[in-house]
């Protein structure tokens, strides 16, 4: 019965795309300044999939809108960031679902990029929805560790797909990203 | 003395909230990886011995390797008491290696080492150890900042030791003997951004004042120095500093070129020199 789920499941994955990421709010860490924010922000208009940014200097936060049907990787944007000399507090992605049926620890491949799920309960989606990447160098130390008590499963402490993601037709070894759904006000 | 070490060590501590881009010292930040940045500075000392301006310009490039790495390469030029006319003096290379960083939202703590060496093409006459003119030489240190919204906190230790290269040739009959070679520098540093209040733009002009206490003391001779140095910083376009400094003595015994100093820089950033789309 397992491995038939499993095998459904791999053909969701690979056959439908789920959504797409239309925008990100990125928040980095490490500055104040200016001239610290303009650092970043040409460093991310350096990425291809970014059609505009709007920067919030005094949160520190940039609006990130993404052309359509490009690969949108987030380690590419962390490493921007990091490139600026600075780190990445916070990476909200706003997808949007149209009737998509979310199962806890779901796996899908969105915009070229493999995403875990970690949900507490199966959930429909419908619309624009947020979800926080929590993964390691996504967050501040302090909320990543808060984030660990979420998931044993070992991909998430790692970073890259294992035996759960597998299954689910994430190719072993592979970058994979982990999110939890964020209430917008 | 105490007393202004006390006071200025109060102002510090009232400093509360900015920036570490200090006029007299390094944080331990790096520039942006991809960056460069230029700039010139003149640095003017009245003479307690004549009464003259003498006057040290420097010519710096400034390279972000990556995250961890950045480079100085610098030279100065200079019209000074002993060696009348402007003429090149000295040539120097620095590197900083990042080795901590714990970044939170308008906060991080970073830790770095560095080191750098100068060829100096004149001797010193001076006992005050320095490689931007004074002395050819090494120096390796360690420098820690801390960012706290608004202000930045930073101190420098480091040991420098003077070379006597092969042009050293003391004037004839001169007595060199009361010079040092070897002396721990260190500094501690306050930055506060004064304006804007909030920011509405990257090409709003930023204001930041800063504090710096600048020390040293020779490991071969019983000398030293305690120099307190107030400076103001105009940023333009978010790319272009504007410096101005005063630095003064407030204790010591060494033997100095000048006891208080006139600074004033003017330094343009290039972000992302060289372009690589992904």
């Amino acid at each position: 019965m397992k491995k038939y789920t499993f095998f459904i499941l791999f053909l969701f994955v690979t056959t439908l795309s789920i959504g797409q990421i239309k925008s990100a709010k990125l928040q980095a860490s490490g500055l104040t300044c200016a001239m610290c924010a303009k650092s970043i922000y040409n460093n991310l208009k350096a990425i291809d999939a970014i059609d505009s940014i709007d920067v919030d200097l005094n949160e520190s936060s940039f609006l990130l809108k993404f052309k359509s049907d490009k690969d949108i990787n987030p380690d590419i944007i962390r490493k921007k960031v990091e490139d600026a000399g600075f780190s990445v507090a916070v990476l909200d992605l706003n997808f949007t679902f149209s009737e998509k049926t979310i199962l806890p620890d779901a796996h899908f491949i969105i915009n070229g990029s493999a995403y875990h799920f970690l949900m507490p309960s199966k959930q429909i989606l419908n619309g624009e929805k947020t979800f926080r990447v929590i993964d390691k160098l996504f967050q501040s130390e302090k909320a990543h560790k808060k984030s660990l008590n979420l998931s044993k499963l070992s991909c998430f402490a790692s970073g890259i797909a294992s035996s759960c993601c597998f299954a689910a037709g994430i190719p072993d070894g592979s970058r994979i990203f982990h999110l939890i759904l964020i209430n917008k006000k | 003395m105490r007393v202004i070490l006390i006071f200025a060590l109060l102002l510090l501590s009232i400093f509360v909230s900015s920036q570490e881009l200090y006029v007299f010292s390094e944080p331990a930040s790096n520039m942006p990886a991809n960056s460069l940045s230029i700039k010139y500075s003149g640095k003017f000392m009245p003479s307690h011995h004549n009464g003259k301006m003498g006057n040290r310009n420097g010519v710096e490039m400034m390279l972000g390797v990556n995250k961890f790495w950045m480079v100085h390469a610098a030279s100065t030029f200079a019209n000074l008491y002993a060696y009348p006319g402007l003429h090149l003096e000295s040539g120097k290379f620095y590197a900083k290696y990042r080795f901590l960083s714990i970044d939170d939202i308008h906060k991080h703590f970073r830790a770095a080492a560095f080191m750098e060496a100068s060829i100096n093409r004149y001797t010193s006459f001076f006992q005050e150890l320095s490689l931007d003119g004074d002395q050819s030489g090494v120096q390796g240190g360690f420098i820690a900042t801390q960012l706290l919204h608004k202000l930045a906190l930073s101190g420098t230790i480091s040991v420098i030791k003077a070379l006597k290269n092969e042009s050293w040739k003391p004037i004839s009959n001169a007595n060199v003997s009361f010079l040092s070679f070897q002396a721990i520098n260190y500094s501690f540093s306050a930055g506060l951004l004064v304006f804007p209040l909030k920011y509405s733009s990257f090409n709003q002009t930023n204001l930041n004042l800063y504090i710096e206490l600048l020390g040293s003391k020779a490991l071969d001779k019983p000398i030293h120095f305690v120099d307190i140095a107030p400076a103001a910083q105009l940023i333009f376009n978010a790319n272009t500093k504007l410096n101005a400094g005063y630095r003064f003595q407030v204790n010591g015994n060494m033997l100095r070129m000048a006891n208080q100093s006139y600074y004033i820089s003017l330094e343009r950033t290039f972000l992302n020199i060289i372009k690589n789309k992904k």
